[in-house]
């Protein structure tokens, strides 16, 4: 299947700043992507270029859609989640719903009322009456109603407590997902992704420095904790990141057998949060 | 698609202060005042204290009224129409510049605008579902409160005048004009539409694009611009049309919002033939749909369509942060 967002030497330039970096991937259908950058590396520049909502230089393809030039076409497919305050705080849940219902042929308003009927959401409630994590059971019920092909989810869990969040991602993963959806999502909260992911995608400084499937991040970056007589041989086969656990050294290794590493001592499947640690040191140095 | 529909109903239920209770509770209070100020007035005439109008000591209303007096009563009557809209017509100015310039404001700055944007509407929809609103949903509440007030009033003095024994209500009720009247107001909206346009389109344009305090770019600007023409006119001593830019630029902007002022501003009266009675509905009526044909009206409609584009360009690409 053709991909749904393809994008080629995407820049973004704000004056003398270079936010995004001539960047080039694929994200192909049914995928769960996620985004992962420091603060400021480019992560919103570049999906607000995929949501039409920016300019950019650069070649870029959102479900065969020019995002900036077709957007109105572009938005009966894609749907997103900016921010969790961007529901305007005047309106009621019956307001919302009817709104939605009136606007978007995917929208799905039994399915809305579902969601809703397990919060303590009423009609009535007004949005500026509600709590931060109260917004956003509104906001995902209203956006998982809707049929979209693709969703993004832009720092969607950001200020929300920890019961908020593992709830919005069961969520996201049980009912929204199928294979005919593709969710790219943002999160400074890697450990809580980690398990809904298909791919992975690392961005630092406007450019894309790591681009994988879980899988094959799983194949490829080993985490080992030496035993202290295998220092100095761990240490010549080129860790990409070492640190200290309880007076042992744990080393990251990217792209070394299992086999060899499994000889220098206790090895496991590195999680996101390390990785994205190791690959990101020095950036705001 | 219902969606324009969808989004105009969008626009009453955020605005619904201005658009709605606004105009109820300014003329809920002007009613009731209304109502009390006529029956005290009756009282103090019932019991003979007397009180001058038109130099005729009313207390002695029935009794000393010719029929041509009570003729020009109930015509008086007959036209409660206009002094119960007029006030709303003033609130509705207020409304009308306030709304337009919170318009495509209000949610760049909580970013609800990203919301509006996550939804398959095309911005020239949004731009075009605010104007709309703006322009003929939000004057149509006043003239139709003002129908009820004028209702009010009607009952009030008509009840009055019978208790001092003059019964004006039943020859007021038999004239045209009461009817007509209201019609013939409300046949002046798309005068007030087209006039306001070009105001209500500046305002919204500057919305779109004022990174803060839309009031300030929006009034500051002309008015800056007229202080430095003014300036110049007056130091260098160069004929700067300073006073035409202040009356046709800064007056016309901020009149635009004010219904009825295109008979002020435009002199039309003196182009309407003039008739002999004084001047009624058909009056307004004629002299409104007269600013037709004044050049300056429709240069004005492309200067307001020219900025409604301006306004939808600039929600669109506008780049928020």
């Amino acid at each position: 299947m053709s991909a749904v967002v393809s994008a080629r030497n995407l820049s973004k330039r704000f004056g003398s700043t270079v936010a995004v970096d001539n960047v080039s991937f694929e994200i192909p259908a049914g995928r769960i992507v996620g985004l992962i950058g420091p603060n400021g590396s480019g992560k919103t520049t570049a999906l607000k270029a995929i949501l039409g909502l920016s300019s950019y230089q650069g070649h870029l393809n959102v479900l065969g859609f020019d995002p900036h030039t077709q957007r109105d076409d572009l938005m009966k497919e894609v749907c997103f989640i900016a921010d969790v305050a961007v529901l305007p705080r005047w309106i009621k849940v019956s307001e919302a719903i009817d709104f939605v219902a009136g606007v978007h042929p995917k929208f799905n308003r039994a399915k809305c009322e579902a969601y809703l009927s397990h919060t303590k959401l009423k009609p009535t409630t007004k949005v500026k009456h509600m709590s931060k994590g109260m917004v956003v059971q509104l906001h995902l019920a209203l956006v998982m109603a809707i049929d979209a092909k693709l969703l993004v989810l832009d720092e969607p869990t950001l200020g929300l407590d920890i019961l908020y969040r593992k709830q919005f991602y069961q969520n996201l993963l049980e009912d929204y997902f199928d294979e005919n959806k593709t969710i790219i999502v943002t999160t400074h909260q890697v450990e809580e992704i980690e398990h809904i992911l298909t791919d992975l995608m690392f961005i630092r400084d406007g450019k894309i420095v790591l681009s994988s499937t879980m899988d094959e991040v799983a194949d490829r970056f080993v985490e080992v904790m030496v035993a202290q007589e295998h220092y100095a041989a761990a240490k010549s086969m080129n860790p990409i990141d070492e640190r200290q656990v309880f007076g042992k050294s744990v080393m990251l290794f990217d792209g070394v057998a299992r086999a060899d590493l499994n000889r220098l001592g206790d090895t496991r499947n590195v999680g996101i949060a390390d990785l994205f640690v190791a690959t990101m040191k020095g950036t705001y140095a | 698609m219902n969606t324009m529909k969808m989004l105009v109903k969008r626009e009453y239920w955020e605005n619904k202060g201005g658009i709605f209770w606004a105009q109820a509770i300014v003329g809920g209070f002007y009613a009731l005042m209304l109502v009390i100020g006529i029956t005290i007035a009756m009282f103090s005439v019932k019991h003979g204290d007397g009180a001058n109008f038109n130099g005729v000591s009313v207390h002695e209303l029935s009794s000393h009224m010719t029929e041509q007096d009570k003729l020009e009563a109930a015509q008086g009557l007959s036209a409660t129409y206009i002094p119960s809209v007029a006030p709303l017509l003033i609130v509705l100015a207020f409304v009308v510049f306030f709304y337009s310039l919170s318009s495509l404001y209000d949610d760049r700055k909580d970013k609800s605008i990203l919301f509006w944007k996550s939804m398959p509407i095309s911005d020239t929809q949004t731009v075009l579902s605010k104007l709309f609103t703006i322009l003929v949903v939000t004057p149509v509440v006043p003239l139709i409160i003002g129908l009820f007030i004028s209702i009010i009033l009607f009952c009030t003095i008509a009840i009055a005048a019978q208790t001092l024994g003059v019964n004006i209500a039943g020859p007021a009720l038999g004239m045209a004009d009461l009817y007509l009247l209201p019609l013939q107001i409300f046949a002046c909206l798309p005068i007030y539409i087209i006039w306001a346009f070009p105001s209500v389109a500046w305002f919204m344009m500057v919305s779109a694009w004022a990174p803060r305090f839309p009031i300030l770019w929006a009034v500051g600007i002309p008015v800056i611009i007229g202080v430095l023409l003014s300036f110049s006119a007056g130091i260098t001593g160069i004929n700067i049309p300073h006073e035409w830019y202040w009356e046709n630029i800064v007056g016309r902007l901020f009149g635009g919002f004010v219904p009825g002022v295109w008979l002020v501003a435009l002199d039309v009266t003196s182009n309407v033939a003039v008739r002999d009675h004084s001047p009624d509905g058909m009056d307004i009526l004629q002299a409104s749909w007269a600013i037709l044909g004044y050049a300056k009206v429709w240069i004005a409609v492309a200067l307001g369509a020219a900025m409604t584009y301006a306004a939808i360009r600039l929600r669109r690409y506008r780049d928020e942060g």
